[in-house]
């Protein structure tokens, strides 16, 4: 090897090395500190305009919701956007197994959706509330097996439940949701004192039948 | 539970959702009477039958139409329950029902109704005294059905079933002993619970049975005799007897049997209801054959006599005055100081006690008094067992031989190994050779030098 190949090559090297350094120096000038407080800049928001809301307090614990706005989006994450991290799990009956389907944040995804024609348990880690935006319902029907189903409430008043008969649906049992307790409040036809006579708005509920079609007709003077 | 999300919980790691099962078994259904009627504030309790965890259990009170309802339940489709109900009235339970199955259908639900019947309050009895007999009646008075339905009783002994009775009954040739006896009221539906009382039936066993006795009779006859016990309750008695292997019952005292050398027997006395006391029992030997008119012996005043136990001697047979009835491992021997005479006489172990004392005459060395031979015969030990085995007539005790003891030898050995003690020899040996060579040979020298000189 030549002489001035030596020196070609540890001239080489050497650039090799300023260039491994101001690479690397130009990486550290491009981070952000961790200890900013402020950022200058232009922000763009979008404001959506909502007509017809629904506010929902949730608890920790489970909580067994109606929605009575029919969102656009009824996907699980835009639903829940705004308490993101709060929920862990949420649960679907299948009127066909009797059975619920989970939704579990760390495990299994079961459904993905919001059905407008179900009723949810939805588990917290902590209390938050949530507000949905969408459009009320006018008439609606939600076709009801035998056996338990939790169809979705889906007015913004309370609806009286009479005897053995809601919307049309003859029934033996209701059940709807005591937060504090975390156990079911019960309506049987038979009982003289039933835990209630009412299905309040956003609140869900099983209920037992031998089928049929549950026909919601919106209340007009309510 | 597949329907329901209990098991969703299992894999929440917050503590507190332990308690947040979501279960939707149903329970409901009506309580009435026998009549029809519903019954107000009955008390229903359920368990789920296999259930363990969270809401297995549920419980409410039925309401004025009867009907009650139980949710929340963990409760498969197909479980089972088991329900129970009770009707209280002023803290006292007036009507019951309980372990009623039922099973969930295919939603989790159980639809039951109860039938509550409302018993006959229990009877009153009179409790049976204890007595002396077998014989026992029982009364009682009925108790009262508080709707005024037709009632009637049932009775029962121990661990019997109950059947229907009418106070007074009377039940007889009972075991004597402890039994109890029950007593309920019941109506067309139900029965109150039972009233029950403990009695004795009681029965003592006669005493034991007293001076008994065995008296050898000769010619091969004992006679076995005692005084019967007697019974505390004043019943009659009979006495047994246990001889030879045998039960003898409803025998009399005396009691006559062939004569054993060693007879060993017992005797008790049973009372009609063959309760019976305790064996007494005796042991005798016997010498039946013996003749009967033995001389009489004059006082044997035997000063001086000692015995000394010999061991290791052959098997000697032991006689009843010439009569074989033992075999015997020691012997005993008299020593009469002042006639100087030996008399050996076979002992028995189990009979060392009797001490077969002869006359003074049998040790005398002399063929006197009624001895065929010299202290032997007659009255004095057998000069021949009937078998022609020796006996042992007196001997001079002079003639008692005298065992020297032989002293023991002991063998000294030595304390060094031999193969040493065998080298060292040959060493000596070898060195002694070689010196005696130098000595020869040095003396060979002188010799030789003196040679010269010469």
């Amino acid at each position: 090897m030549e002489e001035k190949e030596v020196y070609f090559g540890v001239f080489l090297l050497i650039v090799i090395l300023l260039n491994i350094a101001f690479i690397a120096n130009s990486f550290e000038k491009t981070t952000i500190s961790s200890k900013a407080t402020q950022a200058y800049g232009t922000v763009t928001a979008f404001v959506i305009s909502c007509a017809t809301r629904q506010n929902l307090s949730l608890i920790d614990g489970w909580n067994f919701p109606s929605f009575y706005v029919n969102m656009t989006n009824d996907s699980i994450s835009k639903v829940l956007s705004s308490i993101e991290g709060n929920y862990e799990y949420i649960l679907e009956w299948n009127s066909t197994s009797q059975q619920f389907n989970i939704w579990s944040r760390q495990g299994v995804k079961e459904f993905k959706e919001f059905s407008p024609n179900k009723s949810y348990f939805i588990f917290l880690n902590q209390p938050d509330n949530i507000s949905l935006c969408g459009d009320f319902y006018s008439n609606y029907s939600i076709l009801l097996l035998p056996g338990w189903e939790s169809p979705n409430y889906i007015y913004e008043y309370p609806s009286n439940i009479s005897n053995k008969n809601f919307y049309n649906v003859s029934f033996y049992y209701m059940l709807k949701w005591n937060d504090s307790r975390q156990k079911f409040l019960i309506y049987s036809p038979e009982s003289l004192y039933p835990d209630f006579r009412q299905i309040n708005p956003g609140e869900g509920f099983f209920i037992r039948t031998e089928g049929g079609v549950l026909r919601y007709i919106r209340n007009s003077s309510a | 539970m597949k329907k329901v999300v209990g098991f969703v919980v299992l894999f929440l790691f917050t503590i507190s959702l332990s308690e947040a099962g979501i279960y939707l078994g149903v329970v409901d259904g009506y309580i009435k009477d026998v009549d029809g009627n519903p019954i107000y504030n009955a008390n229903v309790s359920l368990f789920v039958n296999g259930c363990s965890g969270d809401e297995c259990y549920g419980s409410a009170l039925s309401e004025p139409t009867g009907y009650y309802i139980i949710y929340n339940l963990n409760l498969p489709a197909s479980g089972t329950v088991s329900l129970s109900a009770i009707k209280v009235y002023n803290s006292t339970v007036i009507g019951s029902v309980s372990n009623v199955q039922a099973t969930a259908d295919a939603y989790q639900i159980v639809h039951k109704n109860l039938t509550i019947c409302y018993p006959p309050s229990m009877p009153t009895l009179f409790p049976a005294p204890d007595a002396h007999t077998k014989n026992f009646t029982f009364t009682w008075t009925s108790g009262i059905d508080p709707f005024g339905k037709l009632i009637y009783d049932q009775f029962k002994l121990d661990s019997e079933s109950f059947y229907n009775a009418t106070s007074s009954l009377t039940r007889t040739n009972l075991d004597f002993g402890t039994h109890t006896w029950y007593i309920r009221t019941c109506n067309n539906y139900c029965c109150s619970s039972a009233s029950s009382d403990i009695f004795t039936a009681i029965n003592n066993a006669p005493t034991v049975p007293t001076n008994i006795t065995a008296t050898d009779l000769g010619n091969n006859k004992t006679s076995l005799a005692w005084i019967s016990g007697t019974d505390p309750d004043g019943d009659n008695v009979y006495d047994e007897v246990y001889w030879n292997g045998t039960l003898y019952p409803y025998i009399l005292s005396p009691f006559n049997v062939t004569t054993e050398l060693l007879i060993e027997w017992k005797v008790r006395t049973c009372d009609i209801y063959n309760s019976c006391s305790d064996w007494v029992e005796q042991s005798s030997v016997m010498c039946g054959a013996a003749n009967l008119t033995c001389p009489s012996c004059p006082p044997c005043i035997c000063g001086g006599r000692s015995k000394t136990p010999i061991t290791n001697i052959p098997k000697t047979k032991i006689y009843c005055n010439g009569i074989l009835y033992s075999e015997d491992y020691l012997v005993s021997i008299s020593i009469d100081t002042r006639s100087k005479r030996l008399s050996i006489i076979g002992m028995n172990e189990s009979f060392r006690d009797l001490d077969l004392e002869y006359c003074m005459w049998c040790t005398n060395g002399k063929q006197d008094g009624d001895e065929s031979y010299i202290d032997c015969g007659g009255s004095c030990p057998p000069c021949k067992g009937i078998h022609g085995e020796e006996t042992f007539p007196s001997i001079p005790f002079t003639k008692i031989p005298i065992i020297a003891e032989i002293p023991q030898v002991r063998k000294i050995e030595s304390v060094m190994p031999s193969y040493i003690v065998n080298n060292i020899i040959l060493s000596i040996i070898c060195v002694s050779i070689a010196v005696t060579w130098l000595i020869v040979r040095y003396i060979i020298k002188i010799i030789y030098k003196i040679k010269i000189i010469k």
